[in-house]
């Protein structure tokens, strides 16, 4: 079953948020751990993708249960997992320090957190420009671009940098953060430090706080988390040999050698680093300043470039549909259509849409100019201003249409508003958009392209060593499957239950169903913003030449407030335009001889296309 | 079949696994070829049936005018079953007219063991399916895309379509199973061993003669191994004594080499602890085991360029030589670095000369003792907290102060590996300096809570 591929496997924490109780019971202030104050400043969710080893709401959730005082969540160059992990932390009730890691060119990787509004454009801006430059799925930074985009104001705020020192302290890392010093004024440059197991711990932590001293920076505790718990290691140590092409026997000294990198509570932290108590508290403090930005601050503003001078978007929306009106009524509007319209008019006033709905408006009046065959779809074909306007062709005065399904107070999602276009000429549309309202406020919506049960197994089967043909046995039957697998399902393929390696493959596959893999673009969601999109969300290139995509995908930007527009290609309208060529060819035309058109051919609407959701 | 397939599908305790070695299989052909030649002077290495990775299966025997000799085709046969089960072989036997007759009896008939007189070759290939006629893959799937899979429907179709469709060979298999055409073998011819000997006039027991005698006979022997390409890897001296049985020597060799100096260097300690007893009236050399080398002159060659890697290996293997020959060949070993984070699988124990390349592997950043006990030895350790530091440790009878202490080193199992319920068995490893100055490696199992010495730098 094709559909069932595709369907999402995790749904997005903002879609369970209202049934979704947090996994381990409680969620605050139990006796665990929580009389040391820590918070783990360096989390990497499975949004850096084949590298972190659990998902953001799972880090939250268990930051939340181990009592530390802030979540956080910094995945390597992207904020694409940094929308989950906030309705994650706002439904457990614990404050997020959205941050990121900067690995830079020179191998430096450094923690960035905003404290404002201000600075989080900044790191967006910094992101995207990193991300322009690269090829899809790279970043490209270096450390005069952190200094260039540090966001620093004469008030004290802007990025919080957490240095990672290298192995070896030596003089050019010393340069290195007494210029980052420079820069980061104002107690806001950090030195990590982290406690490896690696046998000389003691001796590298004193190492790293003599360093502070010299170069007068703190010392701050962070524990390189790569997953929530211990338990996660296998899968860990599966994601390194699926990202470097090598099966678990050769992947070696590619694995991590212990299971130390998940959340600790803070007591843990404290005997960890006994002998530097003041860089475990200091972790606190960070995250602190760093939480003070939340994503719910970012304001999302549709674009008014479609206004004339001096007119309101309420009132230019109002003009638009009124004359639409007069054309689609060239008798006069009647009561049920006008009565709809108005409802609907004071309706989208309320809720503050007039521009979403005029962007639309305006890109099928582009397309229509170009001669490219257009047709609003979905929930948006029960609206009467649509039809107004022109998006759609469902008359309101013949259909009974229910403007509830398309938007409601209750629902509070927003209008979702599809539009199909010729597939051919669609990229016309694509790029007029880009073009209007330029790539800084436009891009792409993202699509998170996740594990499904068969690619879980393939990935996981390679890994681990086994023939294709048995992991294609697996993955034919673990859909079918579900979360129990008994041995007697296992026998039924022609496979051994009692083989381990079998096991763990179907366990680790298990975990990894509704993994992140990769970003690719949505089928045509276009974001379009007033102010600079790059502020938002970092852009990034995509596969596609002259596409730019955003880091967020249709729930994030859902969960965000943010609004999109579906630009759809559509297959048929193509061949209907050709129907129509073809028709013109042969002298067949309109009314009046004039060339025949979309419009005309309205009288068998209904039955020629049943444009409905 | 795959390994892995293989251990998939099976219970692990009904899996032996061996390795695959070609190369053995075919010596053992050979050598079971030469066995062979007790019932047939003419016998041969079957290499039709050697497609892709297989390896040859089947030996051919001519035994025109044998069968008399041992009373019959009947007798012959039966005599060479029981033989090859004794042996150990689970050998199927055919006798017929033609080799591809034979051929395809005795992979395809319905008998362990069968004769196809003359008047009945037809008959007794008709029901044969395709791949007896020796044809590739190839062919057999062609007709049987066109729905022929016995000779029978292949004898009824008109010869001449054959070849411009199937290609010559089929055709040629199918006259030489029928005897239409001529078949050969080549059969193999036992090639002597390079041997040489020297009579004395008398019997010696004067050493510098024997020793005199012993390095000419080498310069002999080499000569030959010139002559033939190749060098010894085995090379037995026996020195005739009177009145007693004959004194073997023997050396064996990493890489061949037919250099009299380097093998006179493996043979003069063992000659030095002969018994003569009364005198040595001849002495006998022979290269039981015998490799190809490359020509001389290649060699020099190759050696007039600057640190040439065949001079280094060369140096190397008859540094093993005579190692091995003084030791003993099990007794020289070579680790071999494997990237493992648990330092007893960080490295390999393995017989010299064996794997000669020497692999990059990454070594582990952390400190690691120069003795790795192979069984760690328990121990019994005070520590305030679980995860150290150790304060005194009582090993092996001794109640030990701690100087110092560094660590702790944990590293984790690799759970792909262990065959239970393959929970996390992480151990704590911490470099332990004692009061009388030793240093040592403690390590303690986390899940039993129990201490070990892991080993000590020396």
């Amino acid at each position: 079953m094709p559909e069932n591929d595709f369907q999402k496997l995790r749904p997005h924490p903002a879609k369970t948020s209202s049934e979704r109780v947090p996994s381990s019971g409680p969620i605050r202030g139990t006796d665990e751990g929580s009389e040391t104050p820590y918070v783990e400043l360096s989390v990497t969710s499975n949004f850096t993708f084949l590298t972190g080893a659990s998902h953001p709401e799972e880090l939250v959730d268990r930051a939340a249960v181990l009592g530390h005082r802030f979540a956080a969540i910094t995945d390597t160059n992207t904020l694409a997992g940094a929308v989950r992990a906030h309705v994650a932390a706002k439904t457990v009730g614990i404050p997020l320090a959205v941050g990121c890691r900067l690995q830079l060119e020179c191998g430096l990787g450094v923690l960035v957190y905003p404290t404002d509004r201000r600075a989080y454009a900044v790191l967006c801006q910094l992101l995207t420009l990193g991300k322009r430059r690269a090829p899809k799925g790279q970043c490209h930074l270096t450390l005069h671009d952190l200094i260039e985009h540090q966001g620093s104001t004469a008030s004290g705020s802007g990025l919080l940098a957490v240095v990672e020192p290298p192995d070896v302290l030596d003089e050019v890392f010393v340069e290195t953060v007494r210029g980052l010093a420079w820069v980061f004024n104002d107690d806001r440059l950090s030195i990590a430090a982290s406690f490896r197991y690696d046998g000389r711990d003691t001796d590298r932590l004193g190492q790293i706080a003599a360093f502070c001293d010299h170069v007068r920076a703190p010392m701050v505790a962070i524990n390189r988390v790569l997953y929530h718990e211990p338990g996660r290691r296998p899968l860990q140590d599966v994601l390194t040999c699926i990202r470097s092409g090598c099966t678990i026997e050769q992947a070696g000294h590619r694995l991590e050698a212990n299971s130390e990198r998940h959340l600790k509570p803070g007591e843990e932290m404290r005997r960890l680093f006994a002998r530097h108590p003041a860089s475990v508290a200091r972790s606190v403090g960070i995250a602190a300043r760093a939480s003070a930005f939340r994503l719910d601050e970012l304001r999302y503003e549709y674009p008014l470039a479609a206004c004339p001078e001096g007119l309101s978007p309420t009132a230019f929306l109002a003009r638009e549909a009124w004359k639409g009106a007069q054309r689609r009524y060239p008798g006069g509007e009647p009561d049920k259509a006008r009565k709809a319209h108005e409802h609907e008019l004071a309706f989208i006033e309320e809720l503050g849409y007039e521009a979403y709905f005029l962007t639309c408006a305006d890109i099928v009046n582009f397309a229509r100019s170009r001669g490219i065959l257009c047709q609003g779809r979905g929930g948006a074909a029960n609206s009467a201003v649509c039809y107004c306007l022109g998006i759609t062709e469902v008359d309101p005065a013949r259909f009974s249409l229910l403007f509830e399904r398309f938007i409601s107070r209750e629902r509070g999602d927003p209008p979702d508003i599809d539009i199909d276009f010729e597939h051919v000429r669609r990229e016309e549309v694509l790029q007029y958009i880009y073009e209007t309202y330029g790539r800084e406020r436009a891009a792409m919506t993202a699509e998170v392209i996740s594990y499904r049960g068969r690619s879980a197994v393939r990935d996981v089967g390679k890994a681990m060593g086994l023939p294709e043909d048995c992991t294609d046995a697996i993955a034919k039957n673990l859909d079918r499957w579900g979360e129990t697998i008994s041995d007697e399902r296992v026998r039924e393929v022609g496979l051994s239950p009692s083989d381990p390696t079998i096991r763990r493959v179907i366990e680790i596959a298990t975990e990894l169903k509704g993994f992140p893999r990769h970003l690719s673009q949505h089928v045509g969601g276009m974001v379009i913003t007033q102010s600079p999109l790059c502020d938002l969300v970092p852009i990034e290139n995509a596969a596609m030449e002259d596409r730019t995509v955003i880091e967020w995908d249709k729930d994030d930007i859902d969960a965000m407030g943010m609004l999109k527009v579906d630009c759809l290609g559509l297959g048929m309208l193509t061949c209907i335009r050709k129907a129509f060529e073809l028709l013109n060819g042969v002298s067949v035309r309109g009314p009046g001889g004039a060339p025949l058109t979309n419009a005309e051919v309205k009288a068998g609407e209904a039955r020629t296309k049943p444009c409905t959701s | 079949m795959e390994l892995a397939r293989a251990r998939a599908l099976f219970d692990p305790d009904r899996v032996r696994l061996e390795q695959h070695d070609p190369a053995r299989d075919r010596t053992a052909l050979r050598r079971l070829a030469v066995w062979a030649q007790r019932f047939s002077p003419v016998v041969a290495v079957d290499d039709t049936s050697s497609e892709g990775d297989m390896s040859p299966d089947g030996l051919l025997l001519d035994l025109s005018g044998c069968a008399p000799t041992w009373g019959g085709e009947g007798r012959l046969v039966e005599a060479a079953m029981k033989h090859l089960q004794r042996l150990g072989f689970n050998a199927r036997i055919a006798t017929g007219p033609t080799f591809g007759c034979a051929w395809a009896i005795a992979r395809f008939g319905d008998r362990n063991a069968s004769i196809v007189e003359i008047d009945d070759v037809r008959t007794a290939l008709a029901p044969m399916p395709i791949a007896a006629l020796r044809v590739d893959s190839k062919t057999i799937e062609q007709l049987a895309h066109v729905g022929i899979e016995r000779v029978s429907q292949l004898l009824d179709m008109p010869r001449a379509t054959l070849p411009s469709r199937f290609g010559e060979t089929l055709l040629l298999r199918l006259d030489q199973a029928l005897g239409h055409a001529i078949e050969t073998i080549e059969p193999i011819r036992p090639v002597p061993p390079p041997r040489v000997e020297r009579v004395f006039d008398g019997p010696t027991d004067r050493i510098e003669a024997i020793e005199h005698t012993v390095r000419e006979l080498l310069e002999q022997i080499t000569h030959e191994f010139a002559r033939r390409g190749c060098g010894a890897r085995c090379l037995d001296i026996e020195l005739l004594r009177s009145d007693l049985g004959p004194e073997r020597l023997s050396v064996t060799l990493g890489l061949p080499s037919r250099s009299p100096k380097h093998l006179w260097q493996l043979i003069r300690p063992k000659l030095e602890r002969a018994h003569l007893g009364f005198g040595v009236e001849a002495i006998r050399m022979e290269a039981r085991a015998v490799a190809p080398i490359r020509h001389e002159q290649a060699e020099h060659a190759h050696a007039s360029q600057e640190a040439s890697p065949s001079e280094a290996d060369r140096a190397w293997a008859e540094l093993l030589d005579t190692l091995g020959n003084q030791l003993g060949a099990d007794r020289v070993l070579h680790a071999e670095l494997r990237a493992s984070h648990l330092p007893e699988r960080a490295f390999r124990m393995g017989r010299a000369g064996e794997a000669p390349e020497r692999v990059q592997a990454g070594v582990t950043q952390g400190d690691r003792p120069t003795v790795l006990f192979e069984h760690p030895d328990p121990v019994d350790v005070i520590a305030l907290t679980p995860d150290g530091p150790v304060h005194r440790v009582r090993w092996r009878g001794e109640d030990l102060a701690v100087s110092a202490c560094t660590g702790p080193e944990r590293i984790g199992s690799e759970w792909w590996r262990s065959q239970e319920d393959g929970s996390d068995r992480s151990r704590d490893y911490f470099m332990v300096d004692v009061e009388d100055g030793r240093r040592i490696w403690i390590a303690r199992s986390i899940q039993r809570e129990r201490w070990y010495v892991h080993g000590i730098w020396a």
